[in-house]
């Protein structure tokens, strides 16, 4: 089901259809990617990435074959139909249980190791977002962080601080939305790196910020 | 549909806990509107911080750790919420906030800014109230002054009114009064006119007695020009005895003007005396005015 990969060709008559500036087409296809990955894993449809490929492949295909008016409208049909297809393939599908274990002469003993290694993922994750926050531009850092400081009453206080900073309520929660996400992903390539040269990290980082923005 | 019930269909769609009608209407809501579909990502990120915080329900918490932890990436979400939730840059800054903050109004950027901003308004407050007060200090001082400068003004209208009326019972006749001077001290003043204007009058005596401390020569002048006056008592020999500088003249109520010239009875005999007088026009410029002659009759 998974095995066409979206040509080169088909892939261009695609973005051609979406819009005709090229640029303004590779952002559309970009938005509508985005959507379309949150839909799949708000529906359980995993993994995501892979059924959008699919949702793509399949529209490009038809593109040539069918009069498409709207082939946004399109795309989300088939993503419609792709989850329904995954749905049905999960109803049909029997997961055979694990087999009883034996009894185990350690089992009552600590995972110590997995301990230590939980920690130091969990210190290593902290120090990256410290590091990527510390990353953010100052503005974008101060409206973050006093996003994300309130406990309590949230909807309120993210009224006042749109208010206090010139934005609409939209406007605000689309950037920090941005934020998150471009947080999340310097987080990760953080902890990718970790593993790697010095200079590899900071080409790492400072690529995925520039990417980010 | 207000803002918090469509939060609760968000996160109802999210935790697959709406029917097929609502999931439907929502999807394709979001698949035409970006801004239905940043508001469900952002009702996502709140329902993992939630669930990274413990305030998720236990049925909601069952749901949502089978839909969210599905893949890499998703757990790689909740940890990143779960690092946030315990980042020391927003305990710092919620710290902070809490400390410093004393204008929670105001969006703070800094508890330093907000540290300036307070200490211009204390500034400004301290600033004013100094300027309030100088301000009635000064119109105290004022109100002082001017009712100084009135009471003033009624001691000089009460002394020309004593000279006036003075004049007058001169002009009538009683060319000298014994005026009522504080104990142990008399007065007594006489009007000379001069001896141009007298034209051959009766001479002007001035009796003496041994209880008069002093003498008021007032004399009489027509308008001039002249700023300051200074008078030489001779007698008629020609005797300088006395001389005075720097009087100035009062106007008189008849149009003309007074010089009034005070004199020690120690200097004065029985005598004629000509007490001549000087207009200085400047402080180089002095001419003869007027001559005034009198007689004095010691008792």
């Amino acid at each position: 089901m998974f095995k066409n990969r979206l040509r080169a060709k088909q892939f261009e008559g695609l973005l051609q259809r979406l819009h005709a500036d090229r640029d303004a087409a590779g952002e559309q296809y970009e938005a509508l990617r985005r959507k379309l990955i949150k839909f799949f894993e708000w529906n359980a449809c995993f993994p995501p990435e892979e059924l959008v490929d699919e949702t793509f492949d399949r529209v490009a295909q038809r593109i040539g074959e069918l009069e498409i008016r709207d082939v946004v409208g399109f795309a989300w049909g088939v993503a419609k139909n792709i989850v329904q297809e995954a749905h049905k393939k999960e109803a049909r599908t029997v997961h055979v249980p694990d087999l009883p274990r034996k009894e185990n002469p350690l089992s009552g003993v600590k995972d110590n190791e997995g301990i230590i290694h939980g920690k130091m993922e969990q210190e290593r994750r902290a120090e990256c977002l410290h590091l990527c926050i510390l990353r953010l531009r100052d503005q974008d850092r101060e409206l973050f962080l006093a996003y994300y400081q309130t406990e309590s009453d949230a909807t309120q206080h993210r009224q006042q601080l749109a208010s206090h900073s010139g934005l609409t309520i939209g406007t605000l929660r689309v950037r920090m939305n941005r934020l998150r996400k471009d947080l999340g992903n310097c987080a990760h390539r953080c902890l990718r790196s970790r593993k790697m040269r010095p200079d590899q990290i900071e080409s790492q980082l400072k690529g995925g910020h520039d990417e980010g923005n | 549909m207000d803002n918090a019930e469509r939060k609760t269909l968000m996160t109802r769609y999210l935790l697959a806990d709406v029917s097929s009608e609502e999931r439907s209407r929502l999807e394709e809501e979001y698949s035409t509107g970006d801004e239905v579909f940043e508001e469900l990502v952002a009702a996502e990120n709140d329902l993992i911080d939630s669930y990274v915080r413990g305030r998720l329900p236990e049925g909601d918490r069952a749901r949502f750790e089978k839909r969210f932890l599905n893949t890499p990436e998703q757990r790689e979400q909740v940890e990143l919420a779960r690092s946030l939730m315990n980042s020391e840059v927003l305990r710092q800054r919620k710290a902070s906030r809490g400390g410093l903050s004393v204008l929670p109004f105001l969006p703070s950027r800094s508890p330093w800014k907000e540290l300036v901003a307070v200490a211009v308004l204390v500034i400004a407050v301290v600033g004013y109230s100094w300027m309030a007060f100088t301000n009635w200090r000064l119109r105290h001082e004022l109100e002082q002054m001017q009712t100084r400068q009135e009471s003033l003004q009624r001691a000089d209208d009460e002394l020309r009114r004593q000279v006036t009326n003075l004049q007058e019972r001169m002009a009538t006749g009683s060319d000298q009064q014994e005026t009522e001077q504080p104990p142990g001290s008399t007065m007594i003043a006489i009007s000379l006119a001069s001896d141009l204007a007298r034209s051959g009058g009766k001479q002007t005596t001035l009796p003496l007695s041994s209880g008069i401390s002093k003498v008021l020569l007032v004399l009489n002048r027509e308008p001039d020009s002249y700023l300051t006056y200074s008078v030489v008592l001779e007698t008629v020999e020609g005797v300088q005895i006395w001389q005075k500088k720097g009087l100035t003249a009062r106007p008189a109520r008849n149009g003309g003007k007074v010089i009034q010239v005070e004199v020690s009875p120690n200097i004065l005999r029985s005598n004629d005396y000509v007490l001549r007088l000087f207009g200085n026009a400047s402080m180089e410029n002095s001419r003869e005015a007027a001559v005034y002659s009198f007689r004095v009759v010691k008792r």
